[in-house]
């Protein structure tokens, strides 16, 4: 059972620290480092096992709920947190920044530690609107891209929160239900969870918004975001699929072989980072949609470790465009000899990225090609392994452009406060790469599987991914000079939803704007005719009569003439008379 | 004879003391002695109403083709009269008229009402009607305005004709049955046969009569011009009473003489007269639209008020012809207190068309409050007892299956609306641009009055059931089909 | 169980019609007494929970009102939500207003207090109203009170708004009596009954024509007020109205009770089987969905702050409708609770445009760029409610979504499909307003996607060319007044404590018994029928 310390959610830890962060930036730093460590603690030491339920709208909310999965994950989100929290303070975040990023993360831990969709939903969505406010905190452009973001995030919530609907209903209703139990019943709930975490996860067709947004905020930002809205969407997808779904598998195939094949077309270093993170993603997915359990554990292996050294990558980006003033690679200044820290910190980044043996992405990714080899999956492999091959490719161009071009005046350095915070993710990628037994107690089933990361296979494997890598950088980069970006979904899908939505909304407001018109028209017609009867009736009289019929009519008012007039009178009465006896003795 | 028959003929003989004495005693002081005998006539006129109540309907023979007769439903219309005359006296004391001959005239005036209604001979009835006109002829000639006298003429002219073609219709009837006590020809025409051509024709006359007196469309004419041109408090009881009592002489031709045999056998007369009343509902309302005139517009409404009433009496089930006599006491006393505000208005703004309406919130709120609580009854919003009315006769108009009547009942309240809003928008949110004679021009008593009479309307609207329950054996046994 | 308490929360507010107006010469007097009296109102009917909790419906009865129905008021779970709310919400507005009319300097402030008084005190006699009859009595009062406040600043334009208001709106409640008459010829009885008049149902597939006139009489007769497309024309225009007034009218009283009728005639007039059986059930729904989704795409490129909530308004409402109309047990909670989400958000909201108005004059969302700099609070309330119309997680929109989201789910794919994009669309017609004020300056103030053109406002437009009237200063700037902050904030509070804890503050119990006394209990929700 959870002791009382533990069986309070760390997540509050941090949004005690968000709090704080409002005090003053000083405050906020110090708070954030206090918090993050407090939750890496709590998620290191607490018991599997869940905690007391809470009741919110009937269902049973497990706030806490620990077994291998959340806890890797957890613990890469706090301990990551750490650092984030240490770099955006290094680079100039003020307490506005901190204290929407340790809400943000503390949303990311809630939802990780959840033990149930309602719980995790909870989590989802506050992220959504905690990254939205961090990015608009740029101001500028980034207000723009900002609400692009909360849009695409409000659809994915939407159709996570829908689908959990769904679930709920062929469940069955119970206040359990919504725990995770063995993942989405399929069908139309799978579908749209699938699709609301897709769009978290940035599967391909919905994943515009990550080189999008992650190019555009405060560099620290992009470090913050860069760890935990697409981690926490596959931590999601394992819960929805924890037996695997081989579309999924596909699906994430697919994402490490375009997302690579997309960063090769990137100048700017955070839209290439971030189409990478696409890739990284893919790898993640793959392993989680294999299902096995060296698959999972392989998944969340990469998943830890991907927040590692894509978060290293990103804190290097942000020097670099800090220092140089801009993101564009061709034309930002040279890391070298003379800033061995970013330097070295990029190398190692890159060796984990592009899985160098010794690095911990060397381990995780092998573990997830074992896992499709062992599954089975040979097309699958493939596409990793040609994903792999685009890693490389684009980090040789990443490095080459980094290091040889742009224009020649060599970057400062990185700060010691910024060195302070980089150094330790850049160890721990080395550390991992080489020690990794206490990372796979950590995961998943850790007895159902097991593996050898430097076989004679992964070494072989490797070398030859990078015989190619090389060659195919070589032969290829005077081609990638002339790519820039290059056509990817938004350039079809903003002009469409944009115009679309205008014409749209234009066509609704005309039309209730004729019917509107039209009707004050009648009415304005008809209350004439009410108002001035007399006129009326005269205008459709022979002009003598009408002439005297208006005189008449003025002589008492409103009368439309028949007040007065004796003779009319006894007409009437007669006429009525008449009517009425042939009505009365003739009506039978 | 009977406490009952006394009160009865008291209330009818009092107030002519009371004319006589204005007339013979020179000191200036009729108000007051109209105040006395009226007062009086209230008096009994409640005794009568709490007799009727215990021990039911009483009847007293004078003299062939003088007959009283009395239940709850006639002492209603008598209370109706005698209440608004008295609290148009409430408003005449200052602000006049103030001549002998408006006082005498008012007298004769409600003793001709409470003739009429009270009546159980279809001749007295007649002859009452005469003295009605006579006197509502008179009571028009009491002001100083322009075309009164001629407006008077033409109203007795007119009217009179009406009353003739009812008596035509009596004496047609009496010489078929023998008779004309309005029990004994019911029973005598059914023998007859209701469907022969004579007694149709008998009911054609009178009720054609009736409807000129009613002055349902096309027959209007008169009240609008009388309306128009007669003081204040005049038109108060040409819309209030005048056509009640005409209404109430329909309602004992229809379901004493004629029966709801009758109107069961003759459909076409039936649905002939629904239809013309629910034409003078709507033409009415329509017409209203176009006043300028406060006066105007209270005439046009009154016409459709009627139509409303008449519709209802035709329908001819207990909840209907319940519906229509409330709708008839509600309304006389909704529509007396307008006219009295519209005089109100009108002495201290000398406002009378719409236009020169602005404001007149800010400097007399309590007037605009009585206004507006009036034209919330007129419209008929619920609780009020324009709406209480309606609801009867659409209730019973459903349950006989007359969808267009409910229909129509309906929707007159938002046609009665559209012609009140703008009338309420210029007194609250227009702008004053007038001449303001001052509070003082307006006594308390006035005031009171009219805001007496909001409140009543309220009143009877939320004590509907009470009403109910005192009028609904009159009203069984009226609409009850004859024994034999 | 006779119980006069419903009566007394009625008359409370008609007594401060009174006091209102005797008391018109001491401004104190005048507007200390809603305050008052809506703390006197909170207290009766917060008495009353307890009973209605455990079941039992305290009935006041006066006897007959007209032949075979009776003037009774009662509060029954459905009655006493909405009755909460009101209430709850009149300690607001009653501050708020007294902030409003002060900043504003209003003329005619009697009657404007008055008859708000008198809107609020029909609103909770339209909440206790144990029948058709007595429903429709305090419908048109609640229209009574509201004109005056509609046309209150008596320009051309406000009064023939008023006008064109008061023919909807009265044009509506005729429409109703109507119904009613025809229920009442059918049964003979009005009074509302969980589950459906007894004997309705079998009434109604006995002579369908009639049953159907009927209902659909009294469903457009409330869809007037309920501003159900396409009879909504006249929330838009209204809002020329103060803007307390608005708030009013959107949030409290007057819209609400529209579907609050709606809710009643489905579920206790008719009854579902009823109404499902006349076959209303699903075009209605229908309807409701159209509604949502247009009524949030006009709201995209509105300009006018006003004009923007008031399609939002619009479109907010038929999700109560909608979740009626589903007829499923999850659903029916989901739109009753949103009576209360919505009326708590949107008021807070309003409340805030009120306070932007009257501090800075902005009207414009053009115009609003940094304004968030100058007054925080408010526009963080703001923000808050717009999280919670949004249906953000822990804010109370979340709540309701949730539930009708459930309940759709059961139905058909298609209506979480629509809950889906119109959550989307008010984050799209919301979040704007929330980034220009404390995320730009009007200097860099950007058009956003889907706003640009002539709405919208880009640094070009007349709107922000013209110059911001309204000095800029430093993030802790002067806010509004505290009788204008203190609601907001207590309006925000009360958004987030019920998003967090809807389990245990009352009004998710009340929906819930409201729905299963009429549509069974929740476990329900497994079965599709």
């Amino acid at each position: 059972m959870i002791d009382a310390i533990h069986a309070v959610p760390p997540a509050v830890s941090l949004w005690l620290g968000a709090a704080f962060a409002l005090w003053g930036r000083r405050a906020g730093l110090v708070a954030g480092v206090a918090a993050c460590g407090f939750a890496t603690w709590w998620a290191l030491t607490v018991p599997a096992g869940t905690g007391r339920s809470w009741t919110f709208l009937e269902f049973a909310i497990l706030p806490v709920a620990v077994d291998p999965a959340s806890r890797v994950t957890g613990l890469a989100f706090a301990a990551f947190g750490l650092v984030a929290v240490g770099y955006l303070a290094a680079t100039g975040g003020d307490r506005r920044h901190l204290a929407l990023a340790l809400a943000y993360a503390g949303a990311a831990i809630w939802a990780v530690f959840a033990g149930d969709w309602l719980g995790l939903l909870i989590g989802w969505e506050l992220m959504a609107l905690a990254s939205t406010l961090l990015v608009w905190l740029h101001g500028g452009d980034a207000v723009r891209v900002g609400f692009r973001y909360a849009l695409v995030h409000a659809i994915g919530g939407g159709l996570l929160a829908a689908g959990l609907a769904l679930h709920v209903v062929t469940q069955g209703f119970s206040p359990e239900v919504v725990h995770f139990g063995d993942g989405i019943s399929s069908g139309l709930p799978a579908l749209a969870v699938g699709l609301g975490v897709g769009i978290n996860a940035a599967i391909i067709g919905v994943h515009v918004w990550l080189p999008d947004t992650y190019a555009s905020p405060h560099v620290g930002v992009s470090v913050v975001l860069s760890a935990y809205t697409t981690k926490l969407a596959v931590y999601a997808a394992y819960r929805a699929f924890p037996e695997g779904n081989l579309t999924l598998a596909y699906v994430g195939g697919v994402m490490a072989v375009f997302g690579a094949g997309y960063a090769l077309a990137q100048k700017d270093a955070r839209r290439l980072l971030a189409y990478h993170i696409q890739a990284q993603v893919g790898y993640i997915l793959a392993g989680i949609g294999v299902g096995s359990a060296l698959g999972v554990a392989g998944a969340f292996a990469h998943l830890f470790n991907n927040v590692l050294f894509k978060g290293l990558l990103f804190m290097v980006a942000g020097l670099i465009i800090l220092r140089a003033g801009t993101g564009k690679l061709d034309n930002s200044g040279r890391l070298g000899r003379e800033t061995p820290l970013a330097a070295g910190a990029f190398v190692v980044a890159a060796a984990s990225i592009t899985a160098v043996p010794g690095t911990n992405g060397f381990v995780s990714k092998g573990m997830v090609l074992d896992a499709a080899l062992e599954g089975g999956h040979t097309p699958l492999r493939w596409l990793l392994l040609l994903g792999a091959v685009g890693t490389i490719v684009s980090f040789c161009k990443f490095g080459y452009y980094a290091s040889r071009r742009g224009d020649s005046r060599s970057l400062s350095d990185a700060s010691p406060p910024q060195a302070a915070t980089m150094a330790p993710v850049a160890i721990a990628c080395l550390v991992i790469g080489l020690w990794y037994a206490p990372l796979f107690d950590l995961l998943p089933a850790s007895d159902e599987w097991s593996t050898d990361p430097y076989s004679q296979r992964h070494l072989f494997e490797k070398v030859a991914l990078f015989a190619v890598g090389a060659t195919a950088f070589v032969l290829g980069h005077p081609l990638l000079e002339r790519l820039d970006g290059g056509v990817d979904v938004d350039t079809v899908r903003d002009p469409l939803v944009f115009d679309g939505t205008r014409r749209l909304v234009d066509g609704v407001a005309a039309v209730f704007a004729t019917v509107a018109s039209t009707d004050r028209s009648v009415r304005r017609r008809l209350f004439a005719v009410l108002l001035d009867p007399v006129e009326t009736i005269a205008r459709v009289l022979p002009e003598s009569t009408a002439t005297r019929y208006r005189e008449r009519s003025r002589e008492v008012a409103g009368t439309i003439g028949i007040g007065p007039n004796r003779r009319y009178r006894y007409l009437a009465v007669v006429l009525c008379l008449a009517v009425a006896l042939l009505v009365g003795v003739s009506g039978r | 004879m009977s406490l009952a028959v006394g009160s009865m003929l008291a209330v009818i003989i009092l107030p002519v003391v009371g004319a006589l004495a204005i007339t013979l005693e020179d000191r200036e002081r009729p108000w007051l002695l109209a105040t006395g005998a009226l007062s009086l006539t209230a008096v009994l006129t409640g005794a009568l109403a709490t007799i009727m109540i215990l021990d039911g309907p009483a009847t007293y023979r004078v003299a062939p083709g003088l007959a009283f007769r009395s239940d709850t439903l006639s002492v209603t219309i008598g209370l109706l009269d005698i209440v608004l005359t008295l609290g148009i006296l409430a408003y005449t004391r200052t602000a006049g008229p103030h001549s002998e001959r408006f006082y005498v005239a008012y007298l004769l005036f409600t003793t001709a009402v409470f003739g009429v209604v009270l009546s159980g001979d279809l001749v007295g009835t007649f002859l009452f009607l005469l003295l009605l006109i006579w006197a509502t002829g008179r009571l028009v000639e009491c002001t100083e305005k322009a075309g009164v006298a001629s407006a008077a003429r033409g109203y007795r002219r007119t009217a009179t004709l009406g009353a003739l073609l009812y008596l035509a219709g009596v004496v047609t009837a009496a010489w078929l049955a023998g008779s004309t006590n309005a029990d004994r020809l019911g029973v005598r025409l059914a023998t007859v046969g209701h469907t022969d051509s004579l007694v149709v024709t008998s009911f054609v006359l009178m009720s054609v009569g009736l409807a000129l007196l009613v002055a349902l469309i096309p027959l209007h004419g008169w009240l609008v011009e009388t309306h128009a041109r007669a003081t204040d408090p005049v038109s108060a009881l040409i819309s209030g009473v005048l056509p009640a009592a005409a209404v109430y002489a329909f309602l004992r031709v229809l379901f004493d003489v004629f029966t709801i045999d009758f109107l069961a056998v003759n459909p076409g007369i039936t649905s002939g007269i629904i239809y013309g009343a629910l034409v003078s509902l709507l033409i009415g309302n329509l017409l209203a639209y176009a006043q300028r005139d406060i006066k105007g517009m209270l005439a046009y409404s009154t016409i459709s008020q009627f139509g409303l009433v008449v519709a209802g009496l035709l329908v001819a089930t207990e909840t209907a012809v319940f519906g229509s006599v409330i709708q008839l006491f509600g309304h006389g006393i909704v529509k007396g207190a307008f006219c009295l505000v519209a005089g109100i208005i009108a002495i201290r703004f000398d406002a009378r068309t719409i236009d020169e309406f602005g404001g007149l919130a800010d400097r007399a709120p309590l007037v605009a409050g009585a206004f507006a609580g009036l034209a919330v009854a007129m419209i008929g919003l619920p609780p009020t007892v324009g709406f209480v009315g309606k609801w009867y006769i659409a209730v019973g108009a459903l349950e006989q299956g007359l969808w267009i009547v409910a229909a129509f009942v309906v929707i007159s309240t938002l046609l009665t609306l559209g012609y009140m809003i703008p009338f309420l928008d210029r007194v609250y949110f227009g702008t004053f641009d007038g001449t303001d004679h001052g509070p003082q021009t307006v006594t308390r008593a006035m005031v009171l009055a009219v805001v007496l009479a909001a409140v009543l309307s309220l009143a009877i609207g939320l004590g509907s059931v009470t009403f109910e329950s005192l009028l609904r054996e009159a009203i069984e046994q009226l609409v009850a089909a004859p024994v034999g | 169980m006779t119980d006069l308490r419903p009566l007394v929360a009625i008359t409370i507010a008609f007594l401060a019609i009174v006091v209102v107006v005797a008391g018109r010469r001491q401004p104190t007097v005048r507007d200390g007494t809603p305050v008052v009296a809506s703390l006197l109102t909170v207290a009766v009917v917060a008495s009353m929970l307890p009973d209605v909790l455990a079941g039992r419906t305290p009935t006041a009865n006066l006897g007959t009102l007209v032949a075979g129905i009776d003037f009774s008021v009662q509060a029954d779970p459905l009655g006493m939500l909405f009755a909460l709310v009101v209430s709850c919400l009149w300690v607001v507005t009653s501050v708020y207003s007294i902030g409003y009319t002060r900043g504003h300097d209003l003329e005619h402030r009697t009657r404007y207090t008055a008859a708000l008084c008198l809107s609020i005190g029909s609103g909770l006699g339209v909440a206790f109203a144990s029948n058709l009859l007595v429903l429709v009595i305090f419908y048109e009062l609640t229209t009574v009170g509201t004109y005056p406040l509609v046309a209150h600043k008596g320009t051309e334009r406000a009064r023939a708004v008023g006008y064109e208001y008061v023919a909807y709106v009265i044009g509506g409640g005729t429409l109703v009596v109507g119904g009613a008459l025809i229920v009442y010829t059918l049964v003979g009885d009005v009074a509302f009954a969980p589950g459906g008049i007894a004997g309705l149902a079998d009434a109604a597939s006995a002579s369908p024509g009639p049953a159907t006139v009927a209902i659909v009489a009294l469903l457009a007769g409330f869809a007037v007020k309920g501003a159900i497309m396409p009879l909504h024309a006249w929330l838009p225009r209204a809002m020329v109205a103060p803007t307390t007034v608005s708030g009013v009218l959107h949030a409290v009283v007057v819209v609400k009770s529209g579907v609050f009728g709606i809710a009643r005639t489905v579920l206790e007039v008719f009854g579902p089987e009823a109404t499902a059986g006349l076959g209303v059930a699903t075009p209605l729904a229908v309807v409701a969905a159209t509604t949502i989704l247009l009524g949030s795409l006009l709201a995209l490129r509105q300009d006018d702050l006003k004009r923007r909530l008031a399609y939002s308004t619009v479109a907010h409402l038929s999700y109560v409708v909608l979740g009626v109309a589903l007829l499923v047990p999850a659903a029916v909670v989901g739109g009753l609770l949103h009576i209360a989400a919505h009326a708590v958000a949107k008021l807070a909201l309003f409340f805030c445009v009120g306070a932007l108005a009257i501090e800075t004059d902005i009207k414009k969302i053009s115009e609003m760029a940094g304004v968030g700099r100058r007054m925080p609070v408010t526009m963080g309330v703001f923000a808050v409610g717009a999280c919670s119309l949004a249906g953000l997680p822990l804010f109370v929109g979340f709540a309701s979504k949730w539930y009708l989201l459930l309940g759709g789910a059961a139905i058909n794919p298609i209506v979480p499909a629509v809950l889906v994009v119109s959550g989307t669309l008010n984050v799209a017609y919301f979040w704007p307003i929330v980034s220009a004020a404390f995320f730009e300056r009007s200097a860099d103030a950007d058009p956003k996607p889907l706003l640009e053109g002539p709405l919208g406002g880009s640094p070009g437009s007349e709107a922000t060319s013209a110059g911001h009237r309204w000095e800029r200063v430093s993030p802790n700037g002067r806010e509004a007044r505290p009788t204008l902050v203190v609601p907001l904030v207590v309006l925000a509070l009360g958004v987030v404590a019920l998003g967090i804890w809807p389990d245990s503050l009352v009004i998710l119990e009340l929906a819930r018994a409201a729905a299963e006394a009429s549509v069974g209990p929740l476990q329900t929700t497994g079965v599709t029928p």
